[in-house]
């Protein structure tokens, strides 16, 4: 036994000064304290700017034939945001914003390394803010291709689309968060509140609707008076990977009852439907518990045509009309009717915008022709945006109202 | 023989280090490389025919050892087809299982790269991962696979976790429709699919020193059905929740799979350290066993000390490690290493057992003794 320890005894020591060699050179140690952590970024247009030299305009940018890019970062500002003290003596902000621009977005990443001493560090990113002029002229693909390659960055990152430049969001004033990136984020979770919020989109899934040719919608959000509101949605077209232009509170309503609610808890809807029993002036609000959608090709004798189911259950939660019972079932009948006929007004509203104005196919109708009728599929698959934009769509809407919480008359 | 102080385990042992060998760097990039060869969502039926087609491989490579107990491939093949193509098809293996460990530890080490340790070379990674196994093998066969049998467990809590916590960001509607271009439109996938359970073939070496290998054929095969759920589950989950064109255009599609699965504010908010830590603990199981085999090969062939042999064999592996350029090198040098590799493990034995057979071999050795013993 001594013998074996002996002969081991020199093994041991070798493995020892190995391990103390390898140990203490880590190539990949980043102590937290050293990083910029990124929260949110926002990419525009640059201002045009003259180019320093005539030589650099001509040796650079030759291969340009898109304008600069001007990216802003939110990097946590850790000496507030981690304080023992809630209160902020030094009145600096949570947040640190910092812009550069270049042609490329790795690029302007690393360009900010010249101007702060702790440069991003994605591992973190939540959201990613696109000005709408940017992207209504550069592919989403490769405004986001970064994103989307770099091991840092993750595909679960959220994006919006903002009226004006993404870089006035990081500096909107905040309500409940520190930090605007943070308030935009808990914005997109209140899907569930209102019905004019649009379906949150990842970068992961803009990409997979992406390399599908296929059309979509990104929220939108819009800065008022310094605040940030998020309602509404931009159509990116699916072939060129470029904005197309706006669709309101109400078309974003309508296509939110076309896709449904999603199995996800994010994907869950609600939010509420204002309509006027016909006769009556008084208004009621109907509270949307669940959607439940589903898209419907037909073909028949060579015709295509979609048939959109959309159940709604829900409660009575506020009524004008004082002078009614909703204790009768003829009543909560009639509110039923009513809801239906404002819904199927909404959806109408929504598909006519993108099918006469836009004449792409944002809520995937092209998705259901492909699984339930692939030759069909096939044949048309080449410019569906076009071909959908001419294809009759019905709908059939039912309506339960559930109950009328508490109180269901006036005397 | 006496030298190698093996003493023998039981068909279950021999079913986990089997499935622990086939588990290793191809489900990381699976989903696309049938996804490019069908085109169509449906490939996950490609992974139950490539399962099905590798069962019957193992299954032939299980009856030829059975034919001759207690001895392992690189003796009895000399038996079947005499000395020079016996130490041929020997040779064959070897370097099979050289190039395959070899292949195992580059990707290994790009993985590390992409996900866990950006600046650190590739060469540093690599050698710690080499260094180690051979510590481990240096132990003996009975020492990996009692790795073999503690890490496996892992492995599946894991997987499964995984699959679970994924379940939110699954669309039934991306793996659909169902067979849109017809069935032979998946026929392109199963060659790709059958790579990825490659490594059945250490059924031919361990056999020899297995307790009741008769016993064997329902454990290998309930191993099969493991590993084929394994693949098909995941398969499903990543075109399921990445859709088919994206995953087509993914380097690593199962790791952004896993890097989907988020827990805001929770302690840890992302969840892929344990998916990286306990693939590299896989890909470590099937590198170690290569080189094992590999060693054993040489070690028979020219009884050499096999701890020798070993070492020697490090700077190979080391050799044809660092050979592939760049990352589509590495990929390459995969698909090439796997294609050989099933042809090599089903072709072979086939032959063997049908020369075999044809001699009436097995009438001869008919372990029907063998069975009844204790």
């Amino acid at each position: 036994m001594s013998m074996m320890k002996a002969r081991s005894l020199p093994i041991l020591v070798t493995l020892l000064l190995c391990s103390a060699i390898v140990s203490s050179g880590c190539w990949d140690r980043r102590e937290i304290e050293d990083l910029g952590i990124a929260i949110g970024m926002s990419v525009d247009q640059a201002i045009h700017k003259k180019r320093t030299s005539e030589e650099e305009k001509q040796i650079v940018h030759k291969h340009k034939t898109i304008m600069p890019i001007s990216v802003t970062y939110q990097i946590v500002n850790p000496k507030i945001i981690g304080g023992t003290s809630r209160g902020n003596p030094s009145n600096q902000k949570p947040y640190i914003n910092i812009t550069s621009s270049g042609d490329t977005a790795f690029q302007v990443a690393r360009e900010t390394a010249t101007r702060i001493g702790r440069p991003p560090f994605f591992m973190h990113l939540k959201i990613i803010i696109l000005g709408d002029q940017v992207s209504r002229k550069i592919n989403l693909a490769q405004l986001l291709n970064m994103n989307l390659r770099d091991t840092e960055m993750r595909r679960t990152v959220h994006l919006t689309i903002a009226e004006g430049n993404g870089r006035e969001i990081l500096e909107a004033k905040t309500k409940n968060e520190d930090l605007p990136s943070f308030e935009l984020l808990s914005l997109i979770d209140n899907l569930s509140k209102s019905i004019h919020i649009a379906q949150p989109i990842s970068i992961g899934t803009v990409s997979e609707q992406l390399s599908a040719d296929s059309s979509f919608c990104v929220p939108r959000v819009v800065l008022h008076q310094k605040e940030m509101k998020l309602a509404g949605a931009a159509v990116i077209s699916g072939k060129t990977g470029k904005m197309l232009g706006w669709i309101g509170e109400e078309e974003t309503a309508g296509l939110n009852l076309v896709q449904g609610t999603g199995k996800s808890e994010e994907g869950h809807k609600g939010g509420i439907i204002e309509a006027v029993i016909k006769g009556s002036r008084d208004p009621f609000s109907y509270e949307i518990g669940k959607i439940r959608s589903k898209i419907i090709p037909i073909v028949k004798n060579g015709q295509l045509s979609f048939r959109v189911d959309i159940k709604v259950e829900g409660r009575l939660g506020e009524d004008w009309a004082l002078n009614e019972n909703a204790f009768e079932k003829d009543y909560l009948d009639r509110v039923n009717a009513a809801v239906k006929t404002r819904i199927e007004q909404i959806v109408n509203n929504t598909l006519k915008k993108a099918q006469k104005d836009f004449r792409v196919d944002v809520a995937g109708f092209g998705k259901q022709l492909h699984i339930h009728y692939p030759k069909e599929w096939k044949k048309r698959k080449e410019n569906w945006d076009e071909v959908f934009s001419r294809i009759p769509v019905s709908l059939d809407v039912t309506v339960k109202t559930e109950e009328f919480a508490l109180k269901g008359k006036k005397k | 023989m006496s030298s190698l102080r093996i003493s023998p385990f039981s068909p279950f042992q021999l079913t986990i280090t089997t499935v622990s060998t086939i588990i290793g760097v191809a489900i990381l990039t699976l989903p696309r490389v049938i996804a490019e060869e069908v085109g169509t969502p449906d490939v996950w039926i490609d992974v139950i025919l490539g399962g099905i087609i590798t069962a019957v491989a193992a299954m032939i490579c299980l009856h030829l050892s059975n034919c001759f107990p207690g001895e392992t491939f690189y003796i009895y093949n000399v038996r079947i087809v005499g000395k020079v193509l016996g130490t041929l098809i020997s040779v064959l293996y070897i370097c099979n299982f050289t190039t395959f460990g070899a292949f195992e530890a580059r990707v290994q080490a790009e993985v590390v790269r992409h996900f866990l340790l950006d600046e650190t070379p590739l060469e540093v990674t690599m050698l710690a991962f080499i260094l180690v196994g051979f510590y481990l093998v240096s132990g003996g066969l009975n020492a990996i696979i009692r790795i073999n049998e503690f890490y496996l467990p892992i492995t599946l809590l894991i997987v499964f976790t995984i699959l679970f916590l994924n379940w939110k960001n699954f669309e039934f509607d991306n793996i659909r429709p169902f067979l849109e271009n017809g069935p032979s439109a998946l026929l392109p996938g199963i060659l790709p699919t059958a790579q990825a359970f490659s490594g059945f073939d250490v059924i031919l070496f361990l056999v020899a020193y297995t307790r009741n290998a008769q016993k064997s054929t329902l454990p290998i095969l309930l191993g099969f059905a493991l590993v084929t759920l394994i693949y098909m589950t995941i398969v499903i989950m990543v075109i399921g929740s990445l859709t088919l064109n994206e995953v087509i255009t993914l380097t690593w599609p199962t790791m952004e799979f896993v890097k989907q699965i988020e827990f805001p504010g929770a302690f840890f908010e992302h969840f892929e350290i344990f998916f990286i830590t306990i693939w590299l603990l896989n890909m470590f199981t099937t590198f170690f066993i290569n080189l094992y085999l590999a060693s054993l090969g040489i070690h028979l062939l020219i009884g050499w000390n096999i701890k020798l042999v070993m070492c020697l064999l490090l700077p190979v592996i080391y050799g044809i490690a660092l050979l592939p350029k760049d990352l589509n090198g590495a990929l390459e040098l995969g698909k090439s290493i796997g294609f050989f590799s099933v042809l090599v493990s089903t072709l072979i034995p086939l032959f063997l057992l049908l020369i075999a057979i044809a001699r009436n071999r097995p009438k001869h050795d008919q372990p029907v003794n063998e069975g009844s013993r204790p």
